[in-house]
């Protein structure tokens, strides 16, 4: 029952500071989303969509690796 | 078009974009900007993965259980922390972002919650531009810095540039055509000056 609790609550955590992180950026990047075709940075893979699917890949990291080591180690 | 190229519009809006004002590009920092916080990361991913072997080994045993489990809270909340600080760094380095127009150059720079900074500088009142590159670094991946240099301000660095050779290029021509496109306007503002100055002490002696 510990073992669910902390798990729950460790995920619950993460998945919110995620969220309100993104939110910001999100708030804050979307008038500055530009055509690519414009952009001449170093990598013009990174727009807003692309940086979304990074968030939920992280996101799946850490909460892979939180719960892999409460399984294992509680 | 003569050639049939696509040619993508540039009638583009921004914050802080002036009217008439024509996109020609934009660009955040070089990626070498996420060096350090990458590396920091690395060290205390690192950190961790001894402290959780350290856990498991050291509290073994039902005893210690309350120890354990109260290591690997702390251990989870540290991780936490350094991931989402990452994050943040990761985030605020999308948020600065350097537009070039044909008439203005506007540097934006942001950060998550305090910072929200928008300057913009005519580029036909550019005394100078130039650009540094000291290192090795630098100079094998094509970044540095681009000092703008006003008449009335301080010069405005953009650091970490990337492929700083094609833009020092591009923005002194983009300057050459902004003050040809001023330079009418200009001349009929210094004939006016003039004649203002030339009937200045004319008033001065009627009085």
């Amino acid at each position: 029952m510990d073992l669910l609790i902390a798990i729950i609550s460790v995920s619950v955590i993460t998945i919110i500071a995620e969220s309100v992180l993104w939110s910001i950026f999100r708030r804050k990047a979307a008038p500055l989303s530009f055509p690519s075709e414009f952009d001449t940075s170093y990598f013009r893979f990174f727009e807003i969509t692309r940086i979304r699917l990074i968030m939920f890949a992280h996101t799946i990291l850490l909460l892979t690796v939180l719960i892999l080591i409460y399984v294992f180690l509680w | 078009m003569v050639n049939g190229e696509h040619q993508p519009s540039r009638d583009i809006d921004f914050p802080g974009r002036h009217k008439g004002e024509e996109f020609q590009f934009y660009f955040r920092q070089h990626w070498i900007r996420l060096w350090w916080p990458a590396r920091r990361l690395l060290i205390w991913t690192i950190v961790f993965g001894i402290g959780i072997f350290v856990t498991s080994r050291s509290f073994e045993g039902a005893d210690l259980d309350f120890v354990r489990r109260a290591s690997l809270i702390a251990l989870s909340v540290f991780f936490l922390l350094t991931q989402l600080s990452f994050l943040v760094q990761l985030y605020t380095y999308f948020l600065y972002v350097i537009i070039v127009t044909d008439k203005k150059i506007h540097r934006i720079k942001k950060t998550m919650l305090t910072v929200d900074d928008h300057q913009s500088i005519d580029l036909w009142t550019l005394e100078d531009i130039s650009k540094n590159q000291h290192g090795i670094i630098q100079n094998m991946l094509g970044f540095g810095t681009l000092v703008l240099v006003m008449p009335t301000q301080d010069a405005l660095r953009i650091h970490f540039t990337p492929f700083i050779n094609e833009k020092h290029g591009i923005i002194m021509r983009l300057r050459e055509q902004a003050r040809q496109r001023m330079m009418p306007q200009q001349m009929v503002q210094q004939m006016a000056q003039q004649q203002q100055a030339a009937e200045q002490p004319r008033t001065t002696t009627d009085l």
